[in-house]
């Protein structure tokens, strides 16, 4: 019998490897990719405390098969090297609005509106547990790449209106692939706050303590309906009890707002996660004795211009402190040890996101820490725990691969990995030709010095000191180099083409790769590519210094 | 820079602690039978006041001089919307079920102001948009401390009604029941039938009973469990909720503001309720066109229990000269006067038998003032709550001294960003709001 069992569990094992597809197909033949794409020496952060230096991990069917020192290559597998690159899980940002149409506001009448304009739901419009985000969510591909370009591979989203809004989402930010594909949960939390909905103009409530009277009464009410005491149907009550297991997210925008919260969430035995405003650490003892989670902003308030004396009368310390000790914020929280994670929430991800991360390091963040609260932490807070965050056996193929430390300023994020499909953000290939080069064309000597990032590198064109007019350009490891005549009494120019090998060719010998040399003749007021009217092509040599 | 509690200017970098001190020789108004007692002692000890009398031995107490000075138990305030977040749940014409509780805010600086006043406790009240309020928070301004810590955790429960104009919303156009005076009136009856109604279906005890947060505070005002406080001017007004609350047996407590009070003061005695009111403040609208400086001692010759409340952040932080004010109008003795921010609001709150007076066993809610209490020359040198000292004019001194280096420090820091190419923002003035009971929106 055990013999068996461990028979089935095999066989449930193989069908697990690769479910069944059950979409026809009308424009070809069916296909099936069963590839795998190993990865080889990588420096691999597994989570934020383990770390594999020269590891491997395969990857198949958008979640990864193994992961170790070195593991067993199938046979159809995509092998790449990334020598030099450090591999860390894919962050998730649990609060977000992503793919959901800005909710529409209600238009204006006569006088405020005491009741509600819904039937067959709540007595109070603000109450919207029965909205569900996965049937408002369509994929920005726009915003999707600010999320990548920040690192994120996973959002949890949902409609950011009501007071009671209903159920979020848990999507994968994976581009090309289907909505199916995506949605890693349709109701994976449900959301509350204290702003009442756009969509409605009923009056009540008008304060913070009448919000938290009414999500106070819906908790009565809905334990009261649920023993089928009401006459009435009330779908926003059927849906807030079909809610209750999920994770509860509270968002609010100040510090005694996520106090509020937590005590509400006390008194119905419900321990809400809250979004928090980035001022926990100025009542760390009661954040701390909340026992939430928080998902923490990574907003940090401006400097002051202070130049006026006058104006600055007007500055409060309080506001003057904020923007001393608010980068601080995580460092107190960690240090508290209060779970938290972070959001993109309230600031440009592209932009602000790692500069206002490393920031946070340097104010005294542990990187093991700032990992946690973007990876693993998220995980567990929405349930997925050893299937996002982390790069094991069976989590899905969510993972950065960058040049290095990835909270180092001049590290490059190179590849978001959603589901196992490739993001490009930068060409990992890309060879680094920055340095300085002896340049010999037609018998003169040239100095070139190549700086910049690696990706846009930049030139300057010397030539006994006086310098020459050069513009440079390389895509794809194609250099195009183009020169003005040292003769500044001609319009001639010159084009060197050259194909940079992939990977770096650098050693401690002196290299030189090929280049074509173009020259060209007059340039009259027309693009310069069409003005090539003879070329003759030499080869020359570039020493690297 | 360190953080301090509340994390603005005036915030302590460590809460102050319970001490036990000894204050020698002081002019001591204990707001009792006893009434001032000269070159008195009274020493304060695991925050009770331990003994008031002569010579008394410190047994480790620190000994505070208090030659010259005067000595009280700290103001309290039954009328005040500081250390608030909302003041008015105007969603409803009843909105009992909101509680001030949630929404106590321990960074307003209003609070520190009002112990440099000398105020120690206060009911923060809802507003008046609505005949039936929400419940109050009776807070200890124990500044530096949370929210949940300022609530004065032994007071009873109390919730404010409102009369008059702000409820039947003549000031502006408002589409909602009461429009009128009569029509507020009915909103009284109904409540508290439909809450007559409530009580016997949750006798019944029904498994199918609804629990609703508005009718069991109701119900625990038919039931003596909560005291009402009602924003009160015209005399009609007064007179008929105290007729109303008698048609459903139970008693108003306390009129607020009450400016008419002198009008119906003999009926009011009758039906035991306390009046809380204004010195002198007035003509600010039709309805308070009757109002006298004299209301107070004529309420007080009556023998109604009277105090002198504020409604307003600013007026509070000086209630000792409101009080002041029936000394010249109306001619009432010093001592009464004093009552009227001591003992007569504690009395009101039904804390009489914990703060308000110097008297031994109750929590030492002290002030030391360099003056007569009633002088405008007096200040506070010390305000204390339980045996913590939370003002102290010679701390305050150094504070604002702290206040001035930390600023240049940070105006310093933040020229520096500027001048190594950090974006800034540009400062906007921002001013606060004066915040009273007819303030509808959300506190900034």
């Amino acid at each position: 019998m055990k013999l068996k069992l461990l028979i089935l569990g095999v066989f449930l094992g193989a069908f697990s490897m690769q479910a069944q597809e059950y979409f026809p197909k009308n424009d070809g033949v069916k296909t099936r990719n069963t590839n795998y794409t190993v990865f080889k020496n990588a420096k691999i952060h597994v989570d934020p405390q383990t770390l594999i230096n020269n590891g491997m991990f395969a990857v198949k069917d958008g979640k990864i098969t193994s992961v170790g020192k070195s593991i067993n290559i199938p046979k159809n597998s995509i092998v790449i090297d990334l020598r030099g690159k450090e591999v860390y899980p894919s962050f998730i940002d649990l609060y977000s609005d992503f793919g959901i149409p800005k909710p529409k506001r209600a238009e204006g009448g006569n006088g405020p509106q005491y009741d509600a304009s819904r039937e067959g739901y709540y007595w109070n419009d603000h109450i919207r547990p029965e909205t569900d985000a996965v049937s408002h969510f369509n994929f920005d591909s726009k915003e999707a790449e600010k999320y990548h370009k920040a690192g994120f591979g996973v959002v949890n989203t949902h409609v950011p209106d009501g007071i009671v809004r209903g159920t979020g989402m848990l999507v994968a930010l994976t581009p090309e692939v289907s909505e199916g594909d995506r949605i890693l949960n349709d109701k994976s939390s449900q959301y509350f706050s204290f702003d009442k909905s756009v969509q409605s103009r009923q009056s009540y409530p008008t304060s913070i303590m009448g919000t938290m009277a009414l999500i106070r009464q819906t908790y009565l009410d809905a334990e009261w309906y649920s023993k089928g005491n009401a006459d009435n149907k009330d779908l926003a009550l059927e849906a807030f009890n079909n809610n209750k297991d999920l994770v509860q997210i509270f968002t609010s925008d100040n510090l005694l707002n996520e106090l509020r919260a937590d005590k509400l969430g006390d008194e119905f035995g419900v321990q809400y996660v809250i979004l928090g405003s980035g001022n926990e650490y100025q009542r760390l003892d009661k954040i701390k004795a909340s026992n939430a989670t928080y998902i923490v902003p990574l907003k940090f308030p401006e400097a002051y211009d202070v130049e006026d004396p006058y104006l600055t009368g007007y500055l409060s310390l309080e506001e003057m402190r904020e923007w001393n000790q608010a980068p601080a914020n995580l460092k107190m929280l960690s240090d508290n040890k209060v779970p938290f994670t972070i959001t993109t929430n309230s600031i440009d991800a592209e932009k602000d996101f790692k500069s206002n991360l490393i920031k946070a390091v340097e104010y005294g963040l542990s990187k093991e820490a700032a990992l946690a609260a973007l990876t693993t932490i998220p995980a567990k807070t929405i349930g997925q725990a050893d299937k996002l965050g982390v790069i094991k056996e069976g989590a899905w193929a969510n993972f950065l691969i960058t040049s290095g430390d990835y909270f180092d300023k001049e590290t490059t994020l190179y590849e978001n990995w959603i589901q196992g499909e490739k993001k490009v953000l930068e060409n990992m290939d890309i060879t680094n030709i920055t340095g300085k080069y002896d340049l010999k064309i037609n018998g003169k000597e040239y100095q070139l010095d190549i700086t910049g990032e690696a990706s846009k590198p930049k030139a300057e064109v010397k030539m006994e000191n006086s310098k020459i007019g050069s513009k440079l350009s390389f895509e794809d490891n194609w250099m195009n180099l183009l020169l003005s005549s040292p003769d500044t009494t001609k319009t001639e120019f010159i084009r060197l083409v050259a194909s940079v090998p992939a990977p770096a060719i650098r050693s401690q010998e002196k290299q030189y790769f090929q280049m074509e040399v173009k020259r060209l003749s007059r340039l009259q007021k027309r693009p310069i590519l069409k003005q090539i009217k003879k070329t003759r092509i030499r080869r020359i040599r570039i020493h690297l210094k | 820079m360190p953080v301090t509690y509340p994390n603005i200017a005036y915030g302590f970098k460590d809460k102050p602690k319970q001490e036990n001190i000894l204050f020698k020789n002081a002019t001591v108004w204990t707001s009792e039978e006893e009434g001032v007692l000269e070159n008195t002692d009274v020493l304060v000890k695991n925050g009770e006041i331990s003994r008031i009398g002569q010579d008394l031995n410190a047994g480790g107490a620190q000994v505070v001089d208090a030659t010259g000075k005067h000595l009280t138990a700290g103001i309290i305030d039954e009328h005040s919307h500081l250390a608030a977040s909302d003041i008015n749940e105007a969603g409803h014409n009843s909105s009992a079920e909101v509680n001030m509780e949630d929404v106590v805010d321990p960074t307003d600086i209003g609070i520190y102001r009002d112990l440099a006043g000398g105020v120690t406790t206060i009911q923060l009240l809802h507003g008046s948009a609505n005949p039936i309020g929400g419940r109050s928070a009776i807070l200890k301004l124990k500044w530096g401390e949370s929210a949940e810590d300022l609530i004065f955790e032994q007071a009873p429960p109390f919730i404010k009604f409102a009369l008059g104009e702000n409820v039947k919303q003549s000031n502006w156009s408002g589409n909602r029941f009461p429009q009128t005076r009569m029509g507020v009136e009915q909103v009284f009856v109904d409540y508290f039938s439909q809450a007559r109604a409530y009580e016997t279906e949750k006798n019944k005890g029904g498994e199918d009973f609804r629990k609703d947060l508005e009718m069991e505070t109701l119900v625990e005002i038919l039931n003596g469990e909560r005291f009402v406080t009602s924003h009160s001017y015209i005399q009609s007004e007064i007179n008929m909720l105290m007729k109303v609350a008698e048609q459903f047996d139970f008693n108003i407590n306390t009129f607020t503001h009450i400016l008419e009070g002198y009008k119906v003061a003999d009926k009011m005695k009758e039906h035991g309720v306390g009046a809380s009111t204004f010195s002198d403040w007035w003509a600010y609208k039709y309805e308070v066109n009757d109002a006298i400086p004299y209301n107070a001692s004529i309420m007080n010759d009556v023998g109604i229990t009277v105090a002198i409340n504020s409604d307003d952040g600013e007026m509070s932080r000086r209630l000792n000269q409101e009080a002041a004010k029936s000394v010249k109008y109306g001619g009432m003795s010093e001592e009464d006067a004093w009552k009227m921010v001591t003992i007569n609001p504690a009395k009101l709150l039904h804390v009489d038998d914990l703060v308000g007076s110097i008297k031994t066993g109750k929590q030492a809610d002290l002030v030391l003032w360099n003056n007569h209490p009633l002088s405008i020359y007096a200040k506070p040198e010390k305000t204390m709550i339980e045996g913590v000292v939370y003002f102290d004019i010679e701390r305050d001194e150094q504070m604002r001294k702290q206040i001035r280096e930390e600023r240049n420090q940070l105006i310093g820091q933040m020229l520096k960003a500027k001048n190594n190419g950090v974006k800034t923002q540009p400062v906007t003035k921002k001013e606060k709001q004066h915040v009273h009971c007819d303030l509808l929106e959300e506190v900034q």
